[in-house]
């Protein structure tokens, strides 16, 4: 069981006036800016449980994985991983975790991933017959055999990535955190990345806390989802209490021939208009209440004060949820 | 014992991963033997216009070359880690090392050799068993003794002198520190005698170069009583102690700010 109570992160920032002379005024007198990171977060996850953590670049996702695997003290607030606290215990913690950040390796970068592995092996001190386990289950689902032997260096980023979720996972940790680690891969890595994660969750029990801007991620992988955005949790919910509750909205993205003056106003003044922009000077994005408007009469409107080159309807998604969950936390500020 | 196996098993990965390199092996290697040769002929240089800096001849202050050579070698051949760790910050190192269930200290311990430090190592034990052999000495038990302790407490000192600064950069977000401590590396290799009060207390106490080398070298020649070899023991404390508490500090200030 992972536990946050009033979790809280702050920063301070050297405030520098640009050139020498800033450099100097800032060396006898220098004046900081405090951001605050994480801003009281709580949550409780338990056993077993796939989480996950999303927001917008800079919400404050890394900043709480960071506190939570004990690399950051906590300004303010507690964290409990089975009970320990990861900052002031940070070995007994590490037993217990495996960390995946993926725009870095865990690996040693000169040595073959089967060294690293072996050295990890002995660091974690994983017990032969669960480490052989532990390798083929890689092997059937990753195929590491090809790239054994090279080091670290030599890897594509596909290849790293799955050294790197293989080495995170070969202690059998109780807890996974996984930070982006699917940035950048391709599709058939990433299906493999996540058919490991959906194993070891099902059917090892462990617990997962996923951060990622690819939301087949979270729709593959958890069954629960929080939300931060500037360093607070706007949502925390099942992710299937979550598409019951949003009524979504329909979506329709129009390609105009060009700008109508008029048009945006008039569709905000409508009811049951939730969203009316420009995506840039050619697409027009709405979104409308399926209760009162159909996408065709939409479109008809529309075509009365412009010319429509194509349209589409945006199907409901996770993402289209989580749009309308950051806008609507903007609109309370 | 649990942790020494996994010290040396860290290490002889390094190794491999170094001769994956065959090229950079033989010029680090190499560039180890030169530097140090050219340290030697600037000593050369030296007593060829002079007979003796401060009472002590060409051989004798090439005995304190040799005892600094073998402290630098040693610690770039076997504890390159302890260098440059705010290097290791940025990219982003210590956040690996902090999810590992190993200390900090094991892990920048292990983390890299050079052969560089073969050569200096080698070129150090050299001079100093040359000029050495050169000096008539009478090798009575104690005097072995001194010799032994200098070069196993000598690596120490110089590691943990190195550590300590490494870890003040990261502490003081800065690197000015280094420069002066790395400057002060330089006036070991002379006659203590030589610099003016403050700085001798400064080479025994805080930045203990001198007990590196001028210590045991002054016993074995004869130039200071047997008692004052207790400057090494108590140097090796002393700077373990206070890099002990700047990398703590260091690191209290890393989990405060990351990266």
């Amino acid at each position: 069981m992972i536990t946050a109570r009033a979790l809280t992160k702050e920063f301070k920032i050297p405030r520098k006036q640009p050139g020498l002379k800033g450099a100097i005024r800032h060396l006898i007198h220098g004046t900081y800016d405090c951001k605050r990171a994480v801003d009281g977060v709580d949550f409780s996850i338990e056993q077993g449980e796939a989480v996950a953590y999303i927001g917008p670049n800079g919400a404050g996702k890394s900043t709480t994985i960071k506190m939570l695997t004990g690399i950051l003290r906590p300004t303010s607030g507690e964290i409990r991983i089975h009970g320990v606290d990861p900052q002031k215990e940070r070995i007994k913690n590490a037993k217990n975790i495996g960390v995946v950040f993926g725009q870095r390796t865990q690996l040693w970068w000169d040595i073959p991933v089967e060294e690293s592995f072996s050295l990890l092996k002995n660091i974690y001190q994983v017990p032969d017959e669960v480490y052989s386990e532990n390798l083929r289950l890689f092997q059937e689902i990753f195929g590491l055999s090809e790239f054994m032997g090279h080091s670290a260096r030599k890897l594509s980023l596909g290849q790293r990535m799955r050294a790197d979720l293989a080495a995170a996972l070969l202690h059998n940790p109780s807890t996974v955190f996984l930070d982006e680690p699917t940035i950048g891969l391709d599709i058939g890595t990433k299906e493999a990345m996540r058919e490991l994660i959906q194993k070891i969750n099902r059917e090892r029990g462990v617990t997962i806390i996923l951060t990622s801007h690819d939301l087949r991620d979270v729709e593959d992988i958890c069954r629960r989802i929080i939300v931060i955005d500037h360093g607070k949790v706007v949502c925390d919910q099942e992710i299937r209490a979550l598409v019951a509750q949003y009524p979504m909205d329909r979506g329709l993205q129009i390609t105009l021939s060009a700008k109508s003056p008029g048009l945006l106003e008039a569709l905000r003044a409508k009811e049951g208009i939730t969203h009316a922009a420009m995506e840039d000077t050619h697409t027009l994005s709405v979104e409308f209440d399926p209760n009162l408007h159909t996408a065709f009469s939409l479109v008809k409107e529309i075509d009365q004060s412009a010319v429509i080159l194509d349209f589409k309807l945006k199907e409901p998604s996770i993402e289209r949820m989580i749009e309308q969950i950051y806008r609507s936390g903007e609109g309370a500020k | 014992m649990r942790s020494v196996q996994i010290f040396f098993q860290m290490m002889a990965a390094n190794l491999r991963g170094l001769m994956a390199f065959k090229a950079d092996f033989l010029v680090s290697f190499s560039a180890g033997l030169l530097s140090q040769t050219i340290g030697l002929l600037f000593l050369g240089v030296l007593f060829s216009n002079i007979s003796t800096v401060a009472g002590w001849t060409v051989f004798e202050a090439a005995v304190l070359y040799g005892y600094m050579f073998v402290g630098e070698g040693m610690m770039t051949l076997f504890f390159q880690g302890t260098n440059g760790l705010w290097r290791q910050v940025r990219r982003g190192e210590i956040d690996r090392y902090m999810l590992r269930p190993l200390s900090l200290e094991q892990q920048i311990f292990g983390r890299d050799i050079n052969l560089a430090g073969a050569g200096t190592t080698m070129t150090g034990l050299a001079v100093l068993g040359y000029s050495l052999s050169r000096l008539n000495i009478d090798w009575s038990w104690w005097r072995i003794l001194v010799l032994l302790a200098s070069l196993i407490l000598g690596p120490i000192i110089r590691v943990n002198i190195n550590f300590a600064c490494s870890a003040a950069v990261l502490l003081l977000d800065g690197g000015g520190i280094k420069g002066i401590v790395d400057d002060l590396y330089e006036m070991g290799k002379y006659p203590l005698d030589i610099y003016p009060k403050a700085f001798r207390m400064l080479l025994l106490t805080l930045v203990p170069y001198a007990a590196i080398s001028f210590v045991p070298a002054a016993v074995l020649l004869g130039k200071r009583p047997v008692a004052y070899i207790l400057f090494l023991p108590a140097a090796a404390v002393l700077i373990l102690l206070l890099r002990k508490f700047v990398f703590h500090k260091a690191i209290e200030h890393y989990e405060g700010a990351g990266n």
